[in-house]
């Protein structure tokens, strides 16, 4: 067959092709971004142009109801609000703060191992979780005799290097008085939690690779008097 | 509030028969919510905020899990909503009313 | 034939490999969300079993098999070798690389992320970087795909396309446009947070970036299950196909169709306006149209070989058929269980509806009864239908080929019907364990106990189809020429088809207008709204 014979069975295929899918495009379109938000926002007292802002997206709120306002207030427990800034400043190593963090030392030990157990150990901790704790301790979010004093005399900057460089200085440290755990039940609460009492596993945050909050504290390896006194108070 | 691994709050108390919208919203992972025997089904995505509007005919305290997957403890995070006649539906001065089913 | 016969080999294996590994994940996860206590439970064993099995069913087991499945249908349809073998067996090798790399990840516990991903949530890089160079084997496929088409048509101008390779083909353009997506989402967000340079992404466009994939894809495993609709069933059952026609244009209508639509996976989402969600909405109605074309096209072809066969009477064509015959079994439990399966995609797709079971068990059954049923089981069938040419030999009994299918098609259903049953009752999904002190939850604990023991059936029926594709190796040689594989014939075979269903440069330059009209703005509007970026939640222990 010739290329014209060809042309001619091929060009109603490309025009009724195009016009139904078309059709069909603009039907929808039609429909989606026009009637229907209109339709619905005259229900209920919408003006036409907000319905369809509202249906393409440009504006808040659904086109078929009226936008409630509320003046509730927010009540957040903590004042931290993690971004990229702040978690990039935290991962900063070198800046300034080596002296500050020296002084955490005196009570948190060398290497983030406290001799003394009224103390945490902060061995392991990620400069994101020490962070957290200064800024809440800042903020009164959390209180505690002596901490509350330290981070309310330390400005924001210097709790961001003082938590980076101690976290990097003792991140490999660990505690050998600590011992595994052994007793099943506990073991059956970290691994798995317990649906009963809506208890997710404390692995699921607090383990190594949950991929929970990013300020989640690690529990291994902290002195159990700590623990146990911390469990109590929350 | 959706979070890692809970609501906040994780109980609230709503009105029948009145038309109510939920917010929600997140800080942190990809949460979202049914309200189990309802039509209530939303997805919570960090950066947005999700508005769903309803009406609750039934009274009860009615299942709301969170039904996508936010890491570990995905599976033990859920709250209540315990829905109340009417002149039951008492806030608080703040606008609250939470109760304590779990 | 004999070009092929081990590239073809080689991927099945791989692709049935997986999908026997993932079948006995599947069981214990089904077991520890039961109120039977379950031995290796924890919150992590849980979830890593979800993600293995995911991958494995979802790219490794379909991606693979189309594509051994494809380089068969290349070689054999259009009788010619098969163009760029060594190519083939670099995409091959570059496959296996990257499922390796994802596996080890799964393995060691980096990459409990699921196979949807859910940033920012992040695994560590070799999870997503293996997952990729299976895509680029796959891209790597598709060229194969295309230049042999190509070839064919230079090498007989003015015929048309054999059916098969005309479905291979508009299957692998289908995948290149569907990639677009999940590989714009891992390349330019999820990876470079997994390697940290990255400390925050915006989530409302990696889901939609990945919705834009989400749907073609299940229509990618879904193809090689149509092509032996069309081509391959009519000729079991002594047949013809009925419209040689109809079958271009179903897989037409699902290259249009399937792309622009992703977004009914994100109409509970609220970073998606309504109406685009109506636009995406109009277009999946529109995707039912080809189901429904080869639903009757098939039955029909069936009717005719069943009253070649002698059936007479409104129904009697149907006990007429040889239902002996594998192929023939199978597409019939295929379509039954596409009824269900069907009917129930045209209740997710009405956005009313999809309220009331998104993100419940309904969804579960449902992919598990459409794919791991109506699709599956003609992976079975294809199976059965190709490994003589393969081998070289054939089992004297098709006994167990008949059982191993009855017992998939018993064990789905008998999984999946109470599963939707229960995600209309709310019950939600990726759990891994229920609180069945709960006295609503306690009331599902039976059903899902009936789930349970339907995934056994399922297990054994994946441990006997292994075994018989063993045994073909065990069995006695065949003549070659009594293997040769012969596709159905047309009614009316065509002489001359318009260009239009001869290739795809016409729904290419449509499916171009349609994904900018769908996908437009609803990509384009995250470069200026300004919603804040999620902060990343590393899995892999690192950071």
């Amino acid at each position: 067959m010739e290329p014209a014979r060809f042309d001619e069975l091929d060009k109603p295929w490309r025009k009724w092709a195009s016009i139904i899918i078309g059709g069909g495009l603009a039907f929808s379109v039609l429909m989606g971004f026009l009637v229907i938000p209109v339709v619905q926002g005259y229900g209920a007292g919408i003006d036409p142009w907000t319905a369809i802002c509202r249906a393409v997206g440009i504006a808040e709120g659904a086109p078929s109801m009226r936008q409630p306002t509320s003046d509730a207030q927010a009540k957040p427990t903590t004042n931290v609000a993690w971004s990229t800034d702040l978690l990039r400043a935290l991962a900063n190593t070198s800046g300034p703060g080596a002296d500050i963090a020296q002084s955490c030392a005196a009570c948190h030990g060398e290497r983030g191992i406290a001799s003394d157990p009224q103390n945490p150990s902060l061995a392991g901790q990620s400069a994101v979780a020490i962070y957290k704790q200064l800024n809440d301790y800042k903020s009164g979010s959390r209180v505690h005799e002596i901490m509350t004093g330290i981070a309310q005399a330390l400005e924001n900057d210097q709790m961001i290097a003082a938590a980076a460089h101690f976290a990097t200085r003792t991140r490999w440290a660990v505690d050998p008085t600590t011992a595994q755990v052994r007793d099943p039940d506990v073991v059956r609460l970290v691994e798995r939690g317990d649906p009963a009492r809506g208890l997710p596993a404390c692995n699921s945050c607090h383990g190594f690779s949950a991929g929970g909050p990013i300020e989640t504290p690690t529990l291994s390896h902290q002195n159990k008097e700590y623990l146990a006194r911390q469990l109590r108070a929350f | 509030m959706a979070t890692q691994f809970a609501f906040q709050p994780q109980c609230i108390v709503l009105p029948a028969n009145k038309r109510v919208t939920l917010r929600f919203a997140t800080p942190d992972v990809i949460h979202g919510i049914l309200v189990a025997g309802t039509n209530v089904n939303t997805m919570i995505v960090p950066g947005y905020v999700s508005q769903v509007h309803t009406v609750f005919t039934k009274n009860g305290d009615l299942l709301m899990p969170c039904h996508e997957y936010c890491g570990l403890g995905h599976s033990q995070m859920w709250a209540t909503v315990r829905v109340v006649p009417e002149d039951q539906f008492k806030p608080g001065p703040d606008g609250r009313a939470t109760c304590d089913a779990r | 034939m004999t070009h092929v016969r081990g590239l073809t080999l080689a991927h099945m294996w791989v692709a049935f490999g997986a999908f026997a590994v993932a079948c006995v994940l599947g069981v214990w996860q089904m077991w520890a969300r039961s109120p039977l206590p379950a031995p290796f439970l924890t919150a992590n064993a849980y979830f890593t079993s979800v993600t293995a099995h995911g991958v494995s069913m979802a790219y490794v087991l379909t991606t693979f098999l189309v594509m051994g499945f494809g380089y068969y249908v290349a070689e054999t349809a259009l009788a010619r070798p098969l163009p760029l073998r060594r190519f083939a067996w670099f995409a091959f090798g570059l496959g296996i690389f990257g499922a390796a790399m994802t596996t080890l990840t799964i393995l060691g516990g980096t990459a409990t992320v699921l196979f949807t991903f859910y940033p920012p949530l992040t695994a560590h890089p070799a999870f997503y970087i293996g997952l990729v160079l299976v895509v680029v084997a796959s891209w790597i496929w598709c060229g194969i795909m295309l230049t042999a088409m190509i070839g064919w048509k230079r090498a007989n101008p003015g015929k048309p396309v054999p059916l098969a390779m005309f479905a291979t083909v508009a299957n692998a353009v289908m995948w290149l446009w569907t990639t677009v997506g999940v590989a714009a989402e891992l390349l330019f967000q999820v990876i470079p947070a997994a390697f940290g340079w990255n400390l925050g992404i915006d989530v409302g466009l990696s889901r939609t970036l990945f919705s834009w994939t989400l749907h073609a894809i299940v229509y990618f495993w879904l193809v090689p299950a149509y092509i032996a609709f069309y081509t391959m069933a009519p000729q079991a059952a002594g047949g013809r196909l009925y419209s040689d026609t109809m079958g271009r244009l179903t897989f037409i209508l699902f290259l249009i169709y399937s792309l622009p639509v992703g977004m009914h996976h994100l109409f509970m989402d609220p970073q998606q306006s309504n109406a685009f969600k109506f636009l995406q909405m109009s277009f999946t109605a529109l995707v039912a149209a080809p189901t429904l074309l080869t639903v009757f096209t098939i039955t029909a072809s069936m009717e005719i070989a069943g009253r070649l066969r002698g059936g007479r009477g409104l129904f009697g064509w149907i006990w007429a058929l040889p239902w002996e015959r594998p192929m023939v079994l199978a597409t019939g439990l295929a379509f039954f269980m596409l009824w269900f399966g069907g009917g129930g995609g045209l209740i997710n797709m009405s956005y009313g509806m999809n309220a009331m079971i998104h993100n419940t068990s309904w969804v579960t059954a449902h992919f598990h009864l459409i794919f791991g049923g109506t699709v599956v089981i003609m992976y079975f069938a294809i199976a059965y239908a190709i490994w003589p040419t393969l081998t070289g030999r054939a089992p004297v009994s098709l006994r167990a080929q008949r059982v191993q299918i009855w017992l998939w098609f018993v064990g789905m259903m008998v999984m999946t019907l109470p599963w939707h049953y229960l995600g209309l009752q709310g019950q939600w999904r990726r759990v891994a364990t229920f609180n069945y002190a709960d006295p609503l939850i306690a009331s599902w604990g039976p059903w899902v106990i009936v789930s349970f023991v339907g995934g056994i059936v399922l297990l054994a029926s994946a441990i006997l189809f292994i075994w018989n594709l063993l045994e073909f190796h065990r069995a006695r040689a065949v003549a070659a020429d009594l293997l040769r594989p012969l596709y159905a014939t047309a009614v009316h075979p065509p002489e001359r088809v318009p260009a239009a269903l001869n290739g795809f440069a016409l729904w290419n330059v449509l499916v171009l207008v349609l994904m900018i009209a769908a996908y437009g703005y609803p990509i384009a509007q995250f470069f200026f709204i300004d919603a804040p970026e999620a902060i990343v939640h590393r899995v892999d222990g690192r950071g």
